[in-house]
């Protein structure tokens, strides 16, 4: 009775409270998620691929007997009490970090895929385990433990890793602040005896790669049936080198591999009541990201002393230490007429006060008074936010919805009314000081929906979303919303929706002194406060005629103007169009095949002007770029029968190819020169998974899978021929580059279920 | 229910991903793009890494963390959080004005490319507001074209905590 309970707290729970405060369903921890999300070493990533057409699944892991193992129905259903192991070997040409670059696909013993469930014979508590890619960098591993109507606790540890490249080379001799470079060098080029060139040679190779550790630990407890009290701490590890540029002035911007070492803490602790009819849940979030290295100090590769011009070395702030602290409240109530009001606040209070480093390290150059010792930056955010459905008679239903989202910036002023540029120069500041921007939104939303003409529903629905700033160039902004959408449901075979959105975004308060302040164009507008109005069109039909076949369409068109933006972002569109087959049947096959394709635009205006007002002011110095992006992706999969009683296969492939141009205009006889287009940029990956098992005896099957992975890239910004052709070594830079690969990786295993 | 097609969480399809597919198939494929993506096809992240998809109270987007895209979007990437002495106001206000968080076709998930995606907001005189055509990287080989673009100067572009930090570029 009481798990029964539970469960249907827990449904209720599920739909109201973002913080997992759950009686009594197995903790929703994210690990639980993607560990599901990869049911099988082979199974397509296709958005698309359709319901795998093998025998119904066999019960739930905690009806599964704990005595002994299930022998599965299909060789690539998962079990609770399985593991594989085998060996992993790829070949790789071209760029393996590319291909690796959020994984670890290393030849070597593999050990994943284990997973491992006990359940007592009375029910009253449930143990799993998985672990994949045992000693790999993206290894994962997940324990839950549950006393049936007591509590839950659960754990997991991933590790992500990301892999830049295996291209990179730096003259730094140091691998953590302060970045070094060779004295003599940084001389003899400072003296003019050498140039830029000089550091190639002294630039040994590196793989460039960071990597995330996430822990987690949560419990949920259950005191009474009416109660929930829960618990979670995270600690990630971000450890490694990110690509990251510095500057000493135009025209020379030195590459790094900064080093990073961060560690974020969050303490999550809430408690939920409820009694069916009402809920109420308070919770507190606790987040302190720490980083000890948040200053960066870094040698200048022109040269080694500090001058009045120049410095020998550089220094930056990096990202704070901060912290988070937020306190919320939220629950919901059911009323009549299958009414229910939920609502829910919180009291966010954010501080970074990490000590201020100096104007500059340059010793040649007068240091500047600190406006205080550290950045006391603080923000209180504030949100709230109450909805109300209803469906007070069979054929209409109403939801309103009310938010308030306040970001109050409570950081005190700092009068900085210079600075040092580059650690170069003393500069003026055109603000004398930070700008305190503080935002607030309140957002409004009703839709009434009519399902009198069943198996239609049509809905029409309002919002008004208002903003307010400050130190934008708009004081406001207000928007009108209007959504109109029509669905089908409960028919045989046929889903249908369509949705329309129009909207209208109109500023006031403008204050263009801002613009100028920042030597901008009075006219121009930044495009996520500007006028604005949007057309967008969305439409899905999913057809099953029988019960074999499944065929889906959907497409989608849009159009963003910008209307009163002389200078910044005029337009934006979209297209998109998917088409999609499924097929299964009674012999096992199953096989289905995607395509989408995506159109994006955008158009821009800018002037290209020094700040004389002859050339300022001059329209004929205006210009265009017009921005395109297209996608295409296919997608097909094929699972046949079994191949006598004891083996199956699986294949798939993905094709993806994504196109980018970019078209300069300006005025016709005008001062500016006929601009040289850029190349097209392009992107072309190809997937190609190979999943065959053969079982060997009841509890022992091999599994071979093969991958292979064709990757096309040209990016002018990213080519080997611009980076170490053309910007290196005029800039000193990583040598960090898009270069294609192409990788073949087989897995030999065994499966064995105990 | 009775016929789930995953291991976990009883769902019509044996993956979570497969499931949002069915109507939100735009921003799945998304995540399939080849330069730039969340870990998702590489299985360490899912949809539900940032949405609830049985509800939020307290967040748009169904996000499940915090009370804005800002704050679901650094319960990760904390360092971004700040606040900083010197604030970028999109980074404030919304990731989304230059990020896609589904994955996108331009390096770090930007809704287009640099420099194209600054001089949508930067108009001022001399290099905020030049073309940078393919002169720019064949002849006068701009350091504002290749690599990270106008973030190779502009490093802090989130934010900066330095007193010069202004610009962002210390």
């Amino acid at each position: 009775m009481r798990r029964l309970l539970a469960a249907h707290l827990g449904c209720c729970l599920s739909l109201v409270a973002p913080v997992l405060v759950c009686a009594q369903t197995t903790a929703v921890a994210p690990s639980e998620t993607l560990t599901a999300s990869a049911p099988a070493p082979a199974a397509p990533a296709s958005p698309t691929a359709s319901v795998d057409p093998q025998p119904p699944a066999e019960a739930s892991p905690q009806a599964t007997p704990a005595a002994a193992p299930e022998e599965p129905k299909g060789l690539f259903e998962q079990t609770w009490h399985q593991f594989q192991i085998g060996g992993r070997f790829s070949s790789i040409n071209g760029d393996p970090a590319r291909f690796q670059r959020y994984q670890d696909m290393r030849d070597g013993l593999l050990f994943t895929d284990f997973r491992y469930a006990f359940e007592a014979p009375d029910g009253t508590s449930l143990f799993r385990a998985t672990a994949d890619n045992v000693g790999f960098r993206d290894q994962h591993y997940v324990a839950n433990y549950e006393r049936t109507g007591r509590f839950v606790v659960s754990g997991f540890w991933q590790g992500i890793p990301q892999f830049y490249s295996v291209d990179t080379a730096t003259p730094y001799t140091t691998t953590v602040s302060p970045l070094l470079l060779p004295d003599d060098t940084q001389l003899a080029i400072q003296n003019g005896q050498a140039t830029l060139s000089a550091w190639v040679p002294l630039a040994p190779q590196f793989d460039l790669m960071e990597r995330r550790d996430v822990g987690h630990v949560s419990f949920v407890a259950t005191p009474t049936v009416h109660l929930d009290v829960k618990g979670e701490f995270t600690s990630t590890h971000h450890v490694g080198g990110l690509p990251w540029g510095q500057s000493f002035g135009f025209g020379n911007n030195t590459e790094v591999a900064l080093p990073y070492d961060s560690r974020t803490n969050d303490l999550k602790l809430g408690t939920e009541w409820t009694n069916g009819h009402e809920m109420l849940r308070v919770a507190y979030d606790g987040s302190w990201f720490n980083n000890p290295g948040s200053t960066l100090v870094f040698d200048s590769p022109i040269r080694l002393t500090d001058s009045t011009s120049a410095p020998g070395r550089g220094q930056s702030a990096l990202w704070p230490s901060n912290s988070a602290q937020t306190i919320s409240a939220g629950g919901f109530a059911k009323f009549a007429h299958r009414t229910q009001l939920t609502g829910a606040l919180s009291f966010g209070f954010w501080n970074n006060n990490e000590p201020l480093d100096p104007f500059t390290i340059n010793s040649a150059l007068t240091q500047l008074p600190l406006p205080r010792a550290t950045a006391e930056a603080d923000a209180h955010v504030f949100s709230g936010n109450v909805n109300l459905v209803s469906r007070p008679k069979p054929d209409w239903q109403f939801t309103a919805r009310l938010r308030e989202y306040n970001y109050n910036n409570e950081t005190p002023a700092a009068a900085i009314p210079q600075y040092v540029s580059y650690d170069t120069s003393i500069s003026a500041s055109p603000t004398g000081g930070p700008l305190l921007f503080a935002h607030s939104t309140t957002t409004f939303g009703a839709d009434a929906t009519y399902t009198g003409f069943h198996p239609l529903a049509l809905t029409a629905g309002y919002g008004r979303n208002d903003n307010s700033y400050d130190f934008r160039t708009f004081a406001s902004t207000g928007e009108n919303v209007l959504r109109l959408s029509a669905d089908m449901f409960g028919s045989q075979g046929v889903t249908f929706r369509a949705k329309y959105e129009l909207a209208d975004r109109t500023g006031s308060g403008l204050d263009d002194s801002l613009l100028i302040t920042m030597g901008e164009q009075p006219d121009m507008r930044q495009y996520d406060i500007a006028d604005r109005t949007r057309n967008k069109f969305t439409g899905q039909v999913d057809f099953t005629p029988t019960e074999q076949w499944m065929f889906s369409l959907s497409g989608g068109l849009g159009k963003d103007n910008y209307p009163n933006s002389y200078f910044g972002l005029q337009d934006t569109t979209f297209r998109t169009f998917s088409a999609g087959v499924n097929y299964s049947d009674d012999t096992g096959l199953g096989v289905g095949g995607s395509y989408n394709f995506e159109r994006y635009g955008g158009l821009q205006q800018s002037r290209s002007a020094k700040s004389d007002p002859a050339q300022f002011n001059d329209p004929t110095r205006n210009w265009t770029a017009d921005s395109t992006e297209t996608v295409n992706y296919f997608s097909i999969y094929v699972t046949p029968p079994k191949f006598g009683p004891s083996t199956e296969a699986r294949v798939s492939y993905d094709f993806s190819y994504a196109e980018g141009t970019y078209l300069y205009t300006v005025v016709p006889g005008g001062p500016l020169p006929a601009p040289s287009q850029l190349p097209k940029v392009y992107n072309k990956l190809q997937q190609l998974h190979v999943d065959v098992r053969h079982r060997i005896t009841p509890k022992l099957a091999l599994a071979v899978t093969y991958l292979y992975e064709p990757f096309r890239v040209y990016d002018f910004a990213f080519d080997p021929s611009v980076i170490n052709g053309i910007a290196q070594p005029s800039s000193l830079v990583l040598g960090y580059v898009y270069r294609p690969y192409t990788a073949n990786s087989w897995t030999i295993s065994l499966r064995y279920l105990f | 229910m009775h016929s789930p097609k995953s291991v976990e969480h009883q769902l019509v399809k044996p993956t979570q991903t497969q499931v949002c597919a069915t109507c939100h198939r735009l921003e799945v494929t998304k995540t399939e793009r080849a330069v730039a993506h969340m870990p998702v096809r590489e299985g360490a992240m899912s949809c539900t890494s940032c949405h609830n998809p049985h509800g939020s109270i307290s967040n748009v987007k169904l996000l499940k963390t915090g009370s804005s895209v800002v704050e679901q979007c650094t319960s990760c990437h904390a360092e971004m959080r700040g606040p900083m002495l010197w604030e970028h106001e999109p980074v404030r206000e919304n990731c989304t004005t230059c990020h896609d968080p589904h994955g996108s076709s331009n390096d770090r998930m930007l809704v287009v490319r640099m420099p194209m995606l600054c001089q949508r907001c930067h108009v001022a005189s001399s290099h905020p507001s030049s073309i940078y055509d393919n002169n720019a990287i064949t002849v006068n080989k701009s350091n504002r074209m290749f690599g990270r673009s106008c973030v190779n100067c502009h490093s802090n572009i989130h934010g900066s905590n330095h007193p010069s930090g202004q610009f962002f570029m210390r």
